[in-house]
């Protein structure tokens, strides 16, 4: 088993940011406080405050979740209420409206990472994909394919010279499918890359495939798709 | 008195982790004798009237797959996992059509073809195939293109009715590959394993006498199907 530092740094630096606030906010309303609650309760009032009833949103591929109702909240009210005085509950209140309030926090945060995210790692280039070579290899997914190896060097120095094009998915498909017995057909994309390593912290997982004449490089993520062609081979070997 | 009581608190601390230790994570004993393997799999499985175990295949530390024949003269197997300091019998077919036997479910890496197929079949040889088709999609003008998969591997019966084989480096780099791109998607994606048997004139054939049995499982093991394919399906584009 490899072992793989595989994160995503923009979010873990945002949720980090999100965390000091609330713990910047906590000691505001501690200090201010007469009555001083336990401080070990505060920690575990303010995650309790933070379960919410929440609907996820899809936003440019990230899911932020929107929170609805303090579900948190309530229960700590009915919990506490029964148990102590409600002037109890008073000490612990602002507590527990700032876990919900947490919610918000983390909002705010997810929705400032998709620009942020967006401009250190623009993902329509090539090299924010494909960043570290040192152990690619091509595979051949497809009995088309030739005996072929990657040109490791011709990778690199053509990444940041690679041309966008647009993908035609469905005259591509017609073409593989038409004019041929089904059992005769070629893929025209019989390659895939694999070994690569997307930029550090992206937390970017793209296939990437490779067309038959070793030129074009379709990068493919569940929801996006990126086609590039290179003006020299990226295979070496076969023919 | 301290010192007692410290004492009896280790005991009590250390012996249960002992012991949990001893159920759980031990290393297996020495696995059962084949008449100890018939009786257990006929006294979980009557059905299965096992008879004549073929051979014990260890597959990693815990886990042996074992052939057998049974008095219907059935060529099947049988999969046991060392479990809860036990050696059990956690499933049983009693025809030996290839599986895919999943040790660790998220490691492609353990997974093994294992098949047992009956002489009568007279199969040469076994095909077997890691697909996932060709498509395409537009969904509000963002076109997506999907290439197809179609990795084979060739597996010769000519020695033993029954076998075993891990799937090869570039079909486990593959499914990686799939399985960290796609976790946003579905965790399991479109892939597929399929198998083509083949007689002794390399004609595609259909092996009678090694499909449709009966199994039994506990449920410890993660046996996925492995459909028969048509040739028609494949692509040889060469």
């Amino acid at each position: 088993m490899e072992i793989h530092v595989d994160f995503n740094a923009i979010d873990t630096v945002t949720e980090t940011l999100g965390w000091i606030v609330i713990v910047f906010f906590a000691n505001k309303i501690y200090q201010k406080q007469m009555v001083k609650p336990k401080v070990w309760k505060i920690p575990v009032i303010i995650l309790a405050g933070l379960i919410s009833l929440s609907i996820n949103w899809n936003m440019f591929d990230v899911i932020v979740k929107l929170p609805i109702l303090p579900l948190g909240v309530w229960i700590l009210y009915f919990v506490r209420k029964r148990k102590d005085r409600a002037e109890r509950w008073q000490t612990y209140r602002s507590f527990a409206w700032l876990g919900f309030g947490a919610n918000f926090i983390f909002f705010a945060s997810t929705l400032l990472t998709i620009p942020v995210h967006h401009a250190i790692y623009p993902k329509d280039e090539p090299s924010v994909h494909i960043s570290k070579v040192t152990n690619a290899a091509i595979i051949k997914i497809h009995p088309s394919a030739k005996d072929r190896s990657l040109n490791k060097d011709s990778l690199l120095n053509q990444l940041d010279t690679l041309r966008q094009e647009p993908i035609y998915s469905n005259r591509w498909y017609e073409e593989t499918i038409m004019n041929t017995e089904s059992n005769k057909r070629n893929e025209r994309f019989p390659y895939q890359l694999i070994g690569t390593s997307s930029k550090w912290g992206s937390g970017l997982h793209t296939l990437i495939y490779v067309e038959e004449d070793g030129k074009g490089i379709l990068l493919s993520a569940p929801k996006m798709q990126l086609y590039f062609r290179s003006k020299d081979s990226l295979l070496e070997g076969g023919e | 008195m301290t010192k007692k009581k410290l004492w009896s608190l280790g005991f009590f601390m250390i012996l249960p982790s002992i012991i949990l230790y001893w159920f759980y994570f031990s290393k297996p004993t020495s696995f059962p004798t084949n008449e100890q393997l018939v009786e257990e799999m006929n006294r979980n499985f009557p059905e299965a009237t096992a008879s004549v175990i073929q051979e014990t295949i260890p597959v990693g530390e815990r886990n042996v797959l074992v052939p057998f024949i049974s008095k219907r003269g059935d060529y099947g197997l049988s999969y046991w996992v060392w479990k809860n300091h036990k050696w059990k019998v956690a499933s049983i077919d009693t025809k030996g059509e290839p599986r895919l036997w999943k040790i660790h479910k998220n490691d492609p890496s353990s997974f093994y073809f294992v098949w047992n197929i009956h002489p009568k079949d007279q199969l040469s040889s076994i095909h077997f195939y890691m697909i996932r088709d060709r498509g395409y999609r537009i969904t509000k003008g963002v076109e997506h293109y999907e290439p197809r998969v179609q990795m084979e591997k060739r597996v010769s019966l000519q020695e033993k009715s029954y076998g075993w084989m891990q799937l090869s480096h570039d079909w486990v780099a593959i499914m990686n590959a799939y399985r960290k791109a796609e976790s946003a998607k579905l965790p399991e994606q479109d892939l597929f394993f399929g198998w083509i048997p083949y007689d002794q004139m390399n004609k595609e054939t259909f092996p009678e006498s090694s499909v449709n049995g009966t199994g039994y499982s506990n449920s410890e093991v993660d046996l996925e199907h492995v459909m028969i394919v048509n040739r028609g399906d494949i692509e040889f584009p060469r």
